[in-house]
């Protein structure tokens, strides 16, 4: 038999996701920007409620006639998932401040034969209003069980369950639930009139209490808004605030980034000594130590990035950003809804694509599944970081911060371009609008915002972890064997397998101004594009030098590397035509599989691969070849 | 000058579309056309089946008290307060949105 499955659904921002956290007991996930949860998750409540049962989150709707990707996930999930089926009880969840609006999707729930529970969340912003839920007249008017949450402290969750295991007991006996037709306009509008009238009878003020406060959220989040959305300080706080982001990822993350580099490069020398003679420990050190510092030197600013992004979400400012840039991203193509997964593919391409299910309008959502790949990923900072600190090895630490800055913008104008060129070529048309609810200012609870950032920062090194595990290990061994007991380190490098299978592929980097080495490593940055940082690591064999740091060594190893023609291997141009290439090309397995999967197959998938790629090429062999010819090494 | 009378008077789909956009706008008070914070009556709502009934399921129905407060940068979207919930909107949407 089907286990009994209990869904959440509810309008965007009704609070949806922080009940189910409380639910299930995983607190760190709540999220205020409408349209967060773009696929269901399914969890288990928590063992201080009882016996367990499995609830699943859905992504937000106002109703059961679905408008955009993400809220047909919410159809499928509730009426036919791949495993449960329809959903056994629905929780309708819906704010106390929209309350009358947000019944709607309820009303369509009991109506498609769910057994429902109604959670009213937010019930403390209805105290602060000095206004009180009749939850027992509610309940009558609905003819349903009526919960009120408060989803800051966790209030009335207890109650939820017994509700919702009241529900599952009387479940058994009545028919599954089944799809309705849309409902038509005047039901729809028939329906709001008769829960307006519900809701007014329902809230009840509370009399003899000591004065209300001074301003409610609603009033303080409009008071904020003036400010945040004015035409003029609203742009420039919005730029401030986005320059503010992306420059603390350099300022903010140099110290940590220093102790870990300096750590790794310790304990790498530490191994080494333990037995130089040892071609395992020299494995360990050279090979899985040094190029795993070489990347997690990069997990402050990627954890920086993360940190930036949570805040953003949980104050409830993302949905004015969205708004803001609205405007200027429809001139592209796009729309206001594609800003999240602008802004999430600053940190991965992955999750970005799927926060891409938001969009309505097809034509905006294919070009911004198109350019994603573009914006500045979180895996290329570690090559950027490496090659801009080359580039300006002895200069003040701000000329690489400044160039990097350069980058991320240049990023976000490469896709720009790309929308408008894909745009004159795409051929699929659709209706295009922006309809975004700002919910209210709410402060972010720091101990949340902090796991949470933890959380993504340890899902990021989960996924990176492995290739560069493995790559470390596959280079190691090419670069190692098949003369590993030979005591001169160049004559056993360029006589090992990587030598000799690059100089096969040699003659494709060589208009780059690379050769084998740069070709391994580009070769390897198809797993992840970091790895490309831990190949070089090993093929330069970093962990050999005592005193500096994998960076410095690292560095002092590509200063004095010299192409097979006698000449300097990273030359201002090489190194120019590695970071473009790099911000152009698509080298992400788990993006092309996520981008056939929401991009409506491997045509689309292959399409932006082979695109991205090629260009990324031609632009890189064209920049350093025209360099020089300029005369610019 | 004869010139300039033909293009004027030229019958491209895009120009009747727009100046139809125009007149519409000028004949008919739409949530795109008020002045901020006056608040109005919805009277209708007409346009695109989908961002109509959108529009609805979000609460812009017929009797409904709407106020303008304000335009993002660039003149778009317009913030729109229902029901004392604040709701962002292009043109296009609070145009469909009849006073």
């Amino acid at each position: 038999m089907r286990e009994t499955l209990v869904a959440l659904v509810g309008s965007p921002n009704s609070g949806k996701t922080t009940l189910y956290n409380w639910l299930t007991g995983s607190r760190f996930k709540t999220v205020n920007y409408p349209g967060a949860t773009v696929d269901y998750s399914i969890g288990r409540t928590h063992e201080r409620y009882g016996e367990s049962i499995q609830i699943m989150d859905t992504p937000g709707t106002y109703s059961l006639d679905p408008k955009s990707p993400d809220e047909r996930v919410t159809n499928e999930a509730i009426f036919n998932h791949r495993l449960h089926g329809a959903s056994s009880v629905v929780v309708a969840v819906a704010d106390a401040t929209h309350l009358a609006r947000q019944l709607l999707v309820t009303r369509q729930l009991i109506e498609a034969g769910f057994p429902v529970v109604l959670a009213v969340t937010m019930s403390d912003l209805l105290t602060e209003r000095h206004e009180t839920l009749d939850v027992d007249a509610l309940s009558n008017e609905l003819g349903i069980p009526v919960v009120l949450i408060n989803g800051r402290l966790g209030g009335g969750v207890d109650k939820l369950v017994e509700a919702i295991r009241t529900q599952i007991a009387s479940s058994a006996s009545r028919p599954r639930a089944a799809k309705i037709e849309a409902w038509t306009d005047d039901k729809v509008e028939a329906t709001l009139a008769v829960n307006s009238a519900i809701v007014a009878r329902a809230l009840l003020p509370i009399l003899h209490q000591k004065p209300r406060k001074l301003s409610t959220a609603r009033e303080r989040t409009r008071r904020i808004d003036r400010v945040l959305l004015h035409p003029a300080w609203g742009l420039l706080i919005f730029i401030a605030l986005m320059t503010l982001l992306f420059s603390s990822i350099f300022w903010a993350a140099a110290p940590a980034m220093d102790a870990v580099d300096k750590g790794f490069s310790w304990f790498a020398d530490y191994v080494r000594n333990l037995n130089p003679d040892n071609l395992f420990i020299e494995f360990l050190s050279n090979g899985v130590i040094a190029s795993m510092g070489a990347v997690l030197v990069f997990v402050p600013q990627i954890f920086i990035l993360f940190l930036g992004i949570i805040l953003l979400e949980d104050s409830g400012y993302l949905a004015r950003s969205a708004t803001l840039i609205d405007k200027p991203l429809s001139k592209l193509g796009m729309g206001g809804r594609s800003f999240v997964p602008i802004l999430s593919g600053y940190a991965c391409a992955v999750p970005a694509m799927m926060a891409a299910r938001t969009i309505n309008s097809k034509r905006e959502r294919w070009l911004t599944l198109f350019i994603l790949p573009l914006m500045s990923c979180s895996a290329r900072l570690p090559v950027y970081a490496l090659l801009l600190a080359f580039l300006f090895h002895g200069k003040p630490a701000w000329y690489a911060g400044l160039a990097l800055a350069g980058i991320y913008l240049l990023s976000l104008v490469s896709g720009g371009i790309a929308a408008l060129i894909a745009g004159r070529f795409l051929k699929i048309e659709d209706r295009s609008f922006f309809m975004m609810e700002l919910p209210v200012y709410r402060r972010p609870k720091g101990s949340l915002v902090l796991r949470q950032a933890l959380t993504r920062t340890s899902a990021y090194l989960k996924r990176a972890g492995l290739p560069i595990f493995t790559f470390a290990l596959i280079v190691w061994v090419a670069t190692t064997f098949p003369n590993a007991h030979e005591k001169d380190d160049t004559v056993r490098l360029s006589s090992s397998y990587a030598a000799q299978a690059g100089h096969v592929i040699q003659p494709v980097f060589e208009p780059m101004g690379g050769d084998w080495r740069t070709g391994v490593g580009l070769m390897s940055a198809f797993a992840a594009r970091e790895t490309f940082v831990s190949s070089l690591a090993v093929v330069f064999q970093v962990a050999t030098d005592n005193e500096a740091t994998l960076k410095e060594t690292l560095m002092q190893k590509m200063q004095s590397a010299k192409a097979p023609n006698g000449y300097p291997l990273f030359t201002l141009s090489s190194v120019i035509g590695l970071i473009v290439f790099f911000m152009i090309a698509l080298q992400c397995l788990s993006t092309v599989s996520i981008a056939a999967r929401e991009g409506g197959g491997w045509k689309f998938a292959l399409m932006q691969l082979a695109v991205f790629n090629v260009v990324a090429y031609a632009l890189s062999v064209g920049l350093v070849q025209g360099l020089r010819a300029m005369g610019i090494a | 000058m004869r010139v300039e009378k033909r293009a004027f008077f030229d019958h491209s789909p895009q120009r009747t579309y727009a100046l139809e956009l125009i007149m519409t706008l000028i004949s008919v008070t739409t949530l795109a056309s008020i002045d901020l914070d006056q608040p109005a009556l919805i009277r209708d709502l007409q346009g695109d089946p989908v961002v109509v009934s959108r529009l609805r399921e979000i609460g812009f129905v017929r009797g409904e008290e709407v106020v303008a407060r304000g335009r993002a940068p660039f003149g778009e979207p317009i913030l729109v307060e229902l029901r004392g919930a604040m709701i962002a909107l292009r043109k296009g949407e609070a145009a469909c949105v009849k006073l």
